[in-house]
């Protein structure tokens, strides 16, 4: 199929972000879930905190999990960001527009794809019909969509269907990577001292964790963990799969396949000197103390990229 | 949006482990098979031994016990539930969908009785796409009283602004799905054609897929006939209906959208056949070309595989208000810009009014007789036969001319004092909107209730193309009536389907 219709290439682009994000939720839930037993006793309040921060990497949500309890806070979360009734940002709801779209374009998906998604909605459809709870289905709603993933890998041809997909998985990935960094990181950047050190490095290496990074860290810096680190580390890594620096250059080379030698775009532009940035100002941005104004910046530049691929690609 | 099954999610792998259990297959616990106390059994005989055909599927299957039955059919569900083999039930929650049951036993058709079958098939749509170019066209068999001329002119799927349109080659139904019975002495009759979108098809594949996985033993003794071609033959008669000059046409799907009732077969179909599935979003016309919005920009469409009814293809023509259709697509199709499969207008042919002078329209456009019979039909809007209807509600099956999924309609022998009394009211308003047919005692098929064998009630939808030459897939969609003493397969009311065989040859063995 050499044609691939404007709406079809947006459904696959949005399959993708909403795959991405169901991912990142079940993995910012588990690391939640870890840091609540790991810190309830040394510091409740930051593993409330921690829940309640849910909702700056998904604006737009309802604010959750503000309780004093950490047991009353966790719950609310795991119910919230998991089965999401009434949350239009949870993994529930993440998979169900997935689902929706997978089913818009399945003579773009092989059988073995769509089946993955379905059985993973069907999970969530169990648990939102209360037969299975959000504990239980927590792992598995993860395990299932790593298995998308993987599935999508080994069996997608790569067409232009598989690079729209890409490019909505890499750009919803850096979207989130830089409003959790937005959002966890300055706290620990500024008073690094005022807090117990095993709290801080707990706080830190969840930062990592939800950007599915701690291996990959400690691969490259070892044991050593500070703040700027993490932020050079999850900013400038060319190699790390959920580095800003490595999901834009992926978006780089998916439109430039998508253009094939064709006129340069809005989006290949924007997308390129977003990449050059990354690669040839890495000392200036790590320079500069206004760690949030840059991360908003960038985060309006992949927004930026995101209404220009919807302007060239989508509304044709 | 939820998914109705008949049980509880459980994970595919669960399920397939459970098939690798070693089989408990008793011949002490065969359960037994009773043929149909009426009407025609296909596979039983009187005294309820397998009729020739059948032996072996029912050997088979006797060798299995209720439990390993039992384990098979959750995969089987598990199956169509994980591949989202659905159709969307309107009037419910807004997107449900639900599985079509499937049962295991196949019906069979021996390849004799598939020749002739065949070819009253051909002839049938052979006379119909004569009759739809005569009707468009010259009009000669109304106006030599073949078919009355009000009759037709009065039918809703009559499109009048379509007279003088002639497609390509002629061919008004380039898919035809005509609905069969066996009567009581086990002949083929037509129930009725359908000629405008006809459905199905996708479950007489996946149904195919499904129980060479599930139950592979019982294909050990039959030569039976592949129907995956489908998709190839389809794409082969769409593209040679392509306007003329298109070396290479570009072949699109037309669907309603994710919420239409056969959304899965137009998303398989377009699949199967490597070609888009469009919404009339997606479409566009200027100066009388169809394009399609493409990550390109536009490119042209050459035919289009319409799963929308005429109503609403196109609003500049037909129902101004339809946000399904495609402004300016007709007026395409009459430039001979694009075909349309099937073509606008061919549901005339399909009006179940129409239906009863069938064989007429055989005889008068090929001169030959009918091949396949078909049941006597009373038509409303003769005042006898009104009158007739009208005192005979009890005894009659009667349906609107323009309804189809089992909506609107009486099965009288069934049906209670208060529910014919009720319709007898409703008819009496407008009886030239009813046709009336005497109740088939259709046949019946040995079928899985879940504890055991029984008979249940059996039609058959096999499809038709018409391309370079008229093909009809050997096979099609076999309906089973669940319900004990039901007589309505229909999908929408609790039908489910089987794998229909057709044989290369009889029996290998």
């Amino acid at each position: 199929m050499s044609v691939m219709l404007s709406r079809s290439a947006e459904n696959i682009y949005w399959m993708g972000r909403y795959l991405e994000r169901g991912a990142n939720l079940c993995r910012m839930l588990q690391v939640a879930e870890q840091l609540t037993v790991e810190i309830r006793g040394l510091a409740p309040e930051e593993a409330v905190r921690f829940w309640a921060g849910f909702a700056d990497v998904y604006p737009g949500s309802p604010a959750v999990g503000s309780d004093v309890d950490v047991d009353a806070a966790r719950m609310a979360g795991l119910h919230a960001w998991l089965l999401g009734q009434g949350n239009t940002l949870s993994v529930a709801t993440s998979i169900h527009h997935a689902r929706e779209n997978a089913r818009a374009i399945r003579e773009y998906l092989t059988r073995e794809v769509f089946e993955q998604i379905n059985e993973c909605w069907l999970r969530l459809d169990a648990g939102l019909r209360g037969e299975a709870g959000p504990d239980a289905l927590l792992g598995q709603v993860q395990q299932a969509i790593f298995g998308i993933g993987g599935t999508i890998s080994r069996t997608l041809i790569r067409d232009e269907a598989w690079v729209f997909l890409d490019v909505g998985v890499m750009l919803e990935r850096v979207y989130r990577v830089l409003l959790l960094l937005r959002h966890r990181l300055p706290a620990l950047m500024a008073t690094p001292n005022d807090i117990d050190i095993p709290v801080h490095h707990a706080l830190l290496r969840c930062v990592l964790r939800s950007a599915g990074s701690l291996e990959n860290y400690r691969r490259v810096h070892g044991a050593a963990l500070t703040p700027r680190q993490v932020w050079s580390f999850l900013f400038f890594d060319p190699e790390s799969p959920h580095s800003v620096a490595f999901g834009v250059s992926h978006m780089q080379e998916d439109l430039t396949q998508i253009e094939r030698g064709g006129v340069l775009t809005d989006a290949a532009m924007q997308v390129g000197r977003l990449a050059s940035q990354l690669r040839y100002e890495a000392q200036d941005l790590l320079g500069r103390h206004d760690f949030a104004a840059v991360c908003d910046g960038l985060a309006a530049d992949v927004d930026r990229i995101h209404e220009s691929l919807t302007r060239l690609y989508f509304t044709v | 949006m939820t998914i109705r099954t008949v049980g509880r999610f459980r994970r595919f792998d669960a399920a397939c482990s459970a098939l690798d259990r070693p089989a408990i297959a008793c011949r002490s616990m065969a359960l037994p098979w009773n043929a149909a106390p009426k009407g025609y059994d296909e596979a039983l005989a009187g005294d309820d031994s397998a009729r020739g055909l059948y032996r072996s599927v029912v050997e088979t299957l006797g060798a299995f016990g209720s439990e390993d039955i039992l384990r098979r059919e959750e995969l089987q569900e598990v199956s169509l539930v994980n591949q989202g083999i659905t159709f969307t039930v309107y009037g419910e929650e807004e997107g449900t969908e639900r599985t079509f049951p499937f049962d295991f036993v196949p019906r069979i058709i021996g390849s004799d009785e598939w020749e002739l079958l065949e070819q009253g098939l051909i002839q049938r749509v052979t006379a119909i796409n004569l009759f739809l170019e005569d009707v468009y066209g010259d009009q000669r068999c109304l106006r030599e009283g073949v078919v009355p001329f009000d009759l037709v002119l009065s039918r809703s799927d009559f499109r009048r602004e379509l007279i003088g349109t002639r497609p390509r080659h002629g061919v008004f139904t380039h898919i035809t799905g005509v609905d069969l019975l066996r009567g009581e002495q086990g002949e083929f009759l037509v129930l009725e054609d359908n000629c405008r979108c006809p459905s199905g098809v996708s479950y007489v594949l996946e149904n195919r897929n499904l129980l060479s996985r599930v139950f592979p033993e019982i294909f050990a003794n039959y030569g039976v006939r592949p129907v995956d071609s489908y998709p190839q033959m389809l794409l082969d008669a769409l593209t040679f209906a392509a306007p003329r000059g298109r070396e290479r046409p570009s072949v699109a799907v037309l669907t309603p959208g994710l919420n239409n009732s056969a959304y899965f077969e137009h998303s398989f179909l377009a699949r199967e056949m490597g070609v888009p599935l469009v919404e009339g979003r997606d479409l566009i016309v200027e100066n009388d070309q169809v394009s399609m919005r493409t990550t390109r920009g536009r490119q042209r469409v050459d035919v289009l595989y319409r799963r929308v009814d005429d109503a609403f293809l196109d609003p500049v023509v037909f129902n101004a208000g339809s946000l399904l259709g495609v402004p300016g697509l007709i007026h395409a199709w009459r430039a001979g810009n694009i075909t349309i499969a099937n073509a606008p207008g061919a549901g005339v042919a399909d009006d179940k009014s129409v239906y009863p002078w069938m064989p007429d329209i055989i005889r008068f456009f090929l001169d030959e007789e009918p091949l396949l019979a078909q049941v006597h039909t009373w038509i409303g809007r003769k005042p006898e036969d009104a009158a007739y209807i009208r005192d005979h509600l009890s005894e009659l099956v009667v349906k609107l001319t323009d309804g189809a999924g089992g909506y609107g309609m009486l099965v009288g022998p069934t049906a209670s004092k208060e529910e014919i009394s009720e319709f007898a009211a409703v008819f009496a308003e407008r009886p030239e909107a009813y046709i009336a047919q005497p109740l088939v005692e259709f046949s019946s098929h040995p079928t899985w209730t879940g504890d055991g064998y029984a008979p249940r009630r059996v039609d058959m939808r096999p499809f038709v193309l018409y391309g370079e030459s008229i093909r009809v897939l050997p096979g099609g969609l076999t309906r089973v009536a669940l319900q004990e003493g039901s007589y309505v397969v229909n999908s929408s009311q609790g039908g489910g389907s089987k794998d229909t065989w057709v044989l290369a040859e009889e029996l290998l063995r």
